[in-house]
C-alpha cells in the first residue's frame, strides 16, 4: 500500500474519530455505535498495522540505512572501483538488489530474521541518541558475520560449488558450509567496507 | 437522573478514547511522512501506544456500558419497589 494511500487513510480514520469527540450523543443509535466501532477499534489498528509494514519496508532500502550520518562512509565504499571490494562488487554489479543492499546482506536468513535485524537497528539508535557513537571505521558487528547469509544466494552456485580456489583443498567447501570456515575473515574475501581506506580509493561513477 | 449520568460518563469515555486514537493517528502520518530512521521508533512507540490506549479505553467503555446498566436496572427496581 503506497504511503500516501495510507496517510489519506490515517487522515480520514482521524476526521471520523473527530466527529465522535465533537458528538459523542450519536453512539446512542445504532449506526453511531458501529460508527464507533469501526472508527475507534477496526480503523486504528488497520492504520497501525499498514503503516508498520510501510515502515518496515521502508526501513529495509539503502537510502534508509544511509540516511544516518555515521553510515555515509559506508554507502561511499559501495561506489568503490575495486572488484576485491566486497561490499562494492555486490552492490555495483546487482548480485544483491541495489535498493536493498544493506539489509540483504546485513538481515538474518534465519527464522525472525527481519525481526532481529530490526532490533539490531534500534541498538543502533541506542547508540547514537544516549551512547557516544564510535568512528565510522571502528563499528563492529554485533556478532560474528554468518556464511549462512552468504550462502543464502552463493549455495548452489556454480560460481560457488566449482570454483578452483574452493575446491582446492576438499576441506575448504565442507567448513564454509558449517560456518567453520569464516568467507569474509579467513583471508579470502575480507575486503569488505574497508571505510579506512577510502581515501586511497578510486570511486565508480555511473 | 443516574441513566443520564452513566450516559454521559461513557460519552467522556469516548470522547477521551477517540482523541487518544486522534493523536496516535497524527503521529503516525507524520512518522510516516518523516524519513528518518527515528521516525520508526516513534512510529511504533509513540504513535502506537496512544492507538492502543484509546482502542483499549473504547472496548474498556463498551464493559463498563453492559455492567453499569445492569446496576442502574437494578436501581431503578429497587426505588420503583
Amino acid at each position: 500500500m503506497p504511503t500516501s494511500a495510507i496517510v489519506i487513510l490515517i487522515l480520514f480514520s482521524a476526521l471520523l474519530a473527530g466527529v465522535l469527540v465533537l458528538r459523542p450523543a450519536i453512539t446512542v443509535h445504532a449506526g453511531g455505535k458501529i460508527l464507533a466501532f469501526g472508527v475507534l477499534f477496526f480503523l486504528p489498528l488497520f492504520c497501525l498495522r499498514a503503516g508498520l509494514d510501510n515502515e518496515t519496508e521502508r526501513s529495509k532500502s539503502t537510502t534508509f540505512c544511509l540516511s544516518c550520518h555515521i553510515m555515509e562512509p559506508y554507502g561511499q565504499s559501495l561506489r568503490v572501483d575495486d572488484p576485491s571490494y566486497l561490499a562494492a562488487a555486490h552492490f555495483q554489479n546487482h548480485r544483491v538488489p541495489a535498493h536493498e543492499a544493506c539489509y540483504t546482506c546485513h538481515t538474518n536468513y534465519a527464522m525472525f530474521g527481519t525481526f532481529k535485524a530490526k532490533l539490531g537497528g534500534l541498538r543502533h539508535l541506542y547508540v547514537h541518541y544516549l551512547k557516544t557513537e564510535p568512528r565510522p571505521e571502528d563499528i563492529k558487528l554485533h556478532e560474528p558475520y554468518n556464511n549462512r547469509e552468504c550462502l543464502h544466494c552463493h549455495l548452489g552456485a556454480r560460481s560457488f560449488e566449482q570454483g578452483a580456489v574452493h575446491n582446492a583443498d576438499p576441506d575448504t567447501l565442507p567448513a564454509v558450509k558449517a560456518n567453520k570456515l569464516s568467507c569474509i575473515s579467513s583471508g579470502c574475501h575480507e575486503v569488505v567496507h574497508n571505510v579506512g581506506t577510502l581515501d586511497k580509493v578510486k570511486f565508480w561513477t555511473e | 437522573m443516574k441513566a443520564m449520568n452513566h450516559t454521559d460518563h461513557i460519552h467522556r469515555k469516548l470522547q477521551v478514547s477517540g482523541v487518544l486514537v486522534i493523536l496516535g493517528l497524527l503521529v503516525e502520518a507524520v512518522c510516516l511522512l518523516w524519513s528518518r530512521p527515528i521516525a520508526f521508533v516513534v512510529f511504533a512507540g509513540l504513535g502506537g501506544f496512544l492507538m492502543a490506549t484509546g482502542v483499549l479505553l473504547f472496548l474498556y467503555s463498551l464493559v463498563f456500558v453492559v455492567s453499569r446498566e445492569k446496576e442502574v436496572v437494578a436501581a431503578d427496581k429497587n426505588e420503583a419497589s
